[in-house]
């Protein structure tokens, strides 16, 4: 196969223009989210080590626990960071690829997940948080 | 050294959740005088304005890293004796190594637990 055939067949103005940088959006999205409900069990369970210990006195052990577990994250949003990073140069090198004369992206045929999605309209959730508040789905069930 | 529960504290992390952790695992061993930095260059700023009984802080920060926060503060002769631990991702033998010998009191590889913070904290200060 030539060269060009199989640079095509990469589809660098779409992997470069279109898939990575929503792939990268998902990452931020998804580091944001965990940023979100990390930030309320902490609130949480700095609320149970400021409150006076009741009960069978090892309710604070279990709140430092879970400060302890909460750690995770700072972890996980380190590796989103170094994905994204990767994804961001293999985008400008795609790129770059794409911006070369005469490459044109091959006719890709649809995957099954990309039909299903398409012909059921869905993708997950959405970046910046749901596109409808509950309440306007409440609203249109009254 | 003795560990004094009113001495100023200053954790240094680009992480907001992790300087939430660190302060109400430290609020629990007893010590309440908490500051915090969002950065190596915010800290230097805040150590040189007044003096901490420690600082704590993440390597992985940009520009200004951990590290080079660590290597500024020995190297200013009126921080440089602020005892100071790492704590940090970084989990290599060269990472600790180089700490240890830029200066680092101590070394915590993420994620820790409140028995290893003042596990180290008593090698600087005494059981407390």
């Amino acid at each position: 196969m030539e060269l060009r055939a199989v640079v095509s067949g990469l589809a660098p103005r779409r992997m470069g223009g279109e898939r990575l940088p929503a792939a990268r959006a998902e990452l931020v999205a998804m580091r944001r989210e965990a940023d979100d409900g990390v930030s309320r069990i902490l609130t949480s369970a700095e609320a149970i080590l400021a409150a006076p210990e009741t009960g069978p006195g090892d309710t604070h052990n279990h709140a430092i626990a879970i400060l302890e577990a909460c750690g995770f994250h700072d972890l996980v949003g380190q590796r989103l960071s170094k994905i994204a990073d990767i994804l961001g140069t293999l985008e400008a090198r795609l790129n770059r690829v794409a911006g070369c004369a005469g490459i044109v992206d091959a006719e890709e045929a649809e995957t099954a997940s990309e039909r299903l999605y398409r012909e059921q309209t869905i993708n997950g959730p959405a970046l910046n948080g749901p596109d409808v508040l509950q309440s306007e789905i409440d609203l249109l069930f009254r | 050294m003795a560990a004094d529960a009113s001495m100023p504290i200053l954790v240094v992390d680009d992480y907001k959740t992790t300087i939430r952790i660190v302060h109400s695992l430290l609020r629990q061993l007893g010590f309440e005088n908490l500051d915090e930095a969002a950065s190596g260059e915010e800290a230097l700023g805040k150590l040189k304005r007044k003096p901490y009984g420690l600082v704590i802080s993440d390597w992985n920060m940009e520009p200004m890293t951990g590290y080079d926060l660590l290597r500024s503060v020995r190297g200013d002769a009126a921080l440089s004796r602020t005892p100071f631990i790492m704590i940090t991702a970084e989990s290599k033998t060269e990472n600790v190594v180089a700490a240890k010998q830029a200066g680092a009191n101590n070394y915590i590889v993420k994620p820790f637990n409140a028995e290893t913070l003042k596990q180290k904290m008593s090698t600087i200060f005494g059981e407390f």
